[in-house]
This record gives structure tokens, C-alpha cells and sequence, in this order.
């Protein structure tokens, strides 16, 4: 009767099934990273968020320049973490 | 597209008929907030003696700090929820459109220009984008509408620019290029039409994301200033106040959450209606607010 369900589960279909949910962790890490400022707001949690939001309220402009820059930074190193993880999963992706 | 096939297919999905009426609700207390309101005039005024009064029947919703009624203010902060959302998602579809279009119709350097300078806008977090753009240009409603539709038109290009790139390749284009047509008339006449149901589904799906925004930027401060009765700046306003004036931040969490709710099951109904390739099957998937594709 072939092979048993659940390595046709495990190890076709999960393959299958991980290429689209690897890329909404890539996408959905950027609303974390936005999430988190409000976040550490709400509960006073010494974070990257909270540095942020105080350099707000005292107009510190170069403070949340880096911010916004080195959270970009975080969030195109996760991408390109994405896209490897991707071409691992499916090697049909490293030719397009 | 609006025919009666479409309206009874609409009325089958409950979930997107729930949507539609806490659209049309927020719409109504919106428009209607200075006669809905018990006491329009506590959006401005002040009455200590009343402050943080717990719900009853004349304030239903409680008192907030400054005594003012939270049921009048929260209709009246459903009118700047409705214009930030309405403004930032137009002014993001009437940039992000036609930039897709060029871009998905010249297959050149300036359409790999156009492409890349999304990219830009995308490599960024809208939220963190959005806190940086409103903090640069000082906190005020415009501002904040600027920072959303700056950082929303990226998805509007990539969603045309996918789709245009795709049916080019569709036979009935090719047939009415060989024609003769211009590319004004492939656009118009051809594309825009074909490529309508997804932008609208997205405009659904991306006024709930961006009143959520709004909302986080009002929180932080960004947005309105005292006394104006924001939803976010309200939950702010509240926070020192818990959990002994409870009602005070929990109902403009909840206007929040239903509206955000009712454009998501709408986003979510429009799509199953109007895109074959996701009906139902992608529900799931398709539940993130951020308007990723």
C-alpha cells in the first residue's frame, strides 16, 4: 500500500508546505519588530523599543535614526536568512 | 462587477456581512457622532467633579480623567479614524497604482528603478518607518497620514506590478497588442479592469492594517494631541488609570478591535468573491493584517 502516511506527511508534504510559511516568518518578523515597540512601552520593558520611544518624546533625532536604520538592518539580515532557508527547502529556487 | 449574483454571494458569507455592518456602523457613529453623542461637548470641555465615573446610565462607557463622557468621545474619535484610514489608503492606491502600472508595462531600467525603490520602502518595518517619519515631521494627524501612506504604496506597486507582469503574458493582451492598441488603451481598457478585484480586496484588508497603525502611533504619542479623542491616545491617556478605571481603556480597545475585525472579514469575504485562485482554500494564509502577498 506505498509508503506510510505519515513519512508522505512528513517528509513530501511539510517540504511543500514550508517554502510559503518560511516567507511569511520573513514578512511577519517585520510586524513583530513594530510590535515590540509597543510592546515595551506597555509593560516598561528596558528594550531596543523602549530607547526608541523615549528618544521620541525628547526629539532625539539621530537616536531613532539608528533605530529605524539598524532595525532595517535586522530585518533584511532575517530576509536574506529567509531566502537561504528557502533555497535549502526547495532547490528549484536557486535556478530562478 | 456589482451585479445581483454578486450581492447574493456576498449575503451567503455571514462572516463578510458581519464586516460589512461594523463598516457600516463606524461609518454611521462617524458621521452622525454630534447627535449619537450624549454629551458632544466633553470632547473639549472638562468636569472634574466627574472624573473616571464607572459606567452607568447616563455615561455608559464611564468618565475618563478630565470627566468627559467616553462614549462621546469615542464616536467622535471614530471621525479620525475614518479620515486617517480613508486618506492614507487612497493617497497609497493613487501613488502605488500607477508606479505598478509603469512599471509592470516597460520592462526597462526605469521599471527596475521604480521596483527597487519599493524595495527600499519595504526593507524597512512600516511600523518603524511610520514612528520614524511621524517623529521627523513632529506629532500631528497629517503626519501621521503621511507616514502611513509612505510606507503602505509599496504594496500597492508590487500587487499591480505582479499582476500586470502576468497578464501581458495572456493571450487577448498579446492579440490586442498585435492589433495596434496603445499602451493608454492595453492599460486602461484591458489591464486595470482585470487587475481591480485584488486591488480592492488589498484597500479592505489595508484599512484595518492601517487603522491598527494609527492606533500604535497615536499610542506612542505620534499622533493627535490632547484634547483630541484619538482611540490610541486614549488608551494611552488611560494606562495610568488601570486596573481601577477598567472601562477607560477597554472601550477604545474594543472600537479598535471591531473595526479592524470588520475590514479584515470584509477584506477577507471581498477576496473569496472576487479572486477564483484563493477561494476559501488560503483563508488561513490569508489572515495576517499586514498586507503582505
Amino acid at each position: 500500500m506505498g509508503l506510510p502516511p505519515s513519512l508522505v506527511v512528513w517528509k513530501y508534504v511539510l517540504r511543500n508546505a514550508l517554502t510559503s510559511t518560511v516567507t511569511q516568518i520573513g514578512l511577519l518578523s517585520g510586524v513583530l519588530l513594530g510590535g515590540a515597540v509597543v510592546v515595551e512601552r506597555v509593560f516598561d520593558w528596558p528594550g531596543l523599543g523602549h530607547y526608541a520611544v523615549n528618544s521620541i518624546v525628547m526629539s532625539d533625532y539621530n537616536a531613532v535614526m539608528s533605530f529605524t536604520i539598524w532595525v532595517a538592518l535586522i530585518y533584511v539580515v532575517i530576509n536574506i536568512a529567509v531566502d537561504i532557508v528557502h533555497a535549502l527547502i526547495d532547490p528549484r529556487e536557486i535556478a530562478s | 462587477m456589482i451585479s445581483r449574483r454578486f450581492l447574493r454571494k456576498l449575503v451567503e458569507d455571514r462572516l463578510a456581512v458581519v464586516g460589512l455592518a461594523i463598516v457600516a456602523a463606524l461609518l454611521v457613529c462617524a458621521l452622525a457622532a454630534p447627535w449619537l453623542a450624549p454629551f458632544p461637548e466633553d470632547v473639549y470641555e472638562f468636569h472634574p467633579a466627574e472624573r473616571l465615573r464607572a459606567p452607568s446610565w447616563t455615561h455608559p462607557f464611564g468618565t475618563d480623567r478630565m470627566g468627559g463622557d467616553v462614549l462621546s468621545r469615542l464616536l467622535f474619535g471614530a471621525r479620525i479614524t475614518i479620515v486617517i484610514a480613508v486618506i492614507a489608503v487612497g493617497a497609497s492606491v493613487v501613488i502605488g497604482v500607477p508606479i505598478g502600472l509603469v512599471a509592470g508595462l516597460y520592462q526597462n531600467r526605469v521599471s527596475d528603478l521604480l521596483m527597487r525603490v519599493s524595495d527600499v520602502f519595504l526593507a524597512v518595518p512600516q511600523v518603524i518607518l511610520a514612528i520614524a517619519i511621524a517623529q521627523t515631521l513632529g506629532p500631528s494627524i497629517p503626519n501621521v497620514i503621511l507616514a502611513l501612506s509612505a510606507t503602505f504604496w509599496p504594496w500597492f506597486t508590487r500587487l499591480v506590478y505582479a499582476e500586470t507582469r502576468s497578464l501581458l503574458k495572456e493571450t487577448f493582451v498579446e492579440a490586442t497588442e498585435t492589433l495596434g492598441a496603445g499602451p493608454a488603451r492595453l492599460v486602461l481598457l484591458h489591464v486595470l479592469p482585470n487587475i481591480a478585484s485584488p486591488i480592492i480586496v488589498r484597500i479592505s484588508l489595508g484599512m484595518g492594517f492601517t487603522i491598527l497603525t494609527a492606533a500604535a502611533l497615536g499610542f506612542l504619542g505620534l499622533g493627535a494631541q490632547p484634547p483630541t479623542p484619538e482611540w490610541g491616545r486614549t488608551i494611552a491617556e488611560s494606562r495610568e488609570f488601570l486596573p481601577d478605571a477598567w472601562w477607560y481603556a477597554t472601550m477604545p480597545g474594543l472600537a479598535i478591535f471591531l473595526v479592524v475585525m470588520g475590514f479584515n472579514m470584509l477584506g477577507d469575504g471581498l477576496r473569496d468573491l472576487l479572486d477564483p485562485r484563493l477561494r476559501r482554500t488560503t483563508r488561513v494564509a490569508a489572515a495576517p493584517a499586514r498586507g503582505g502577498s
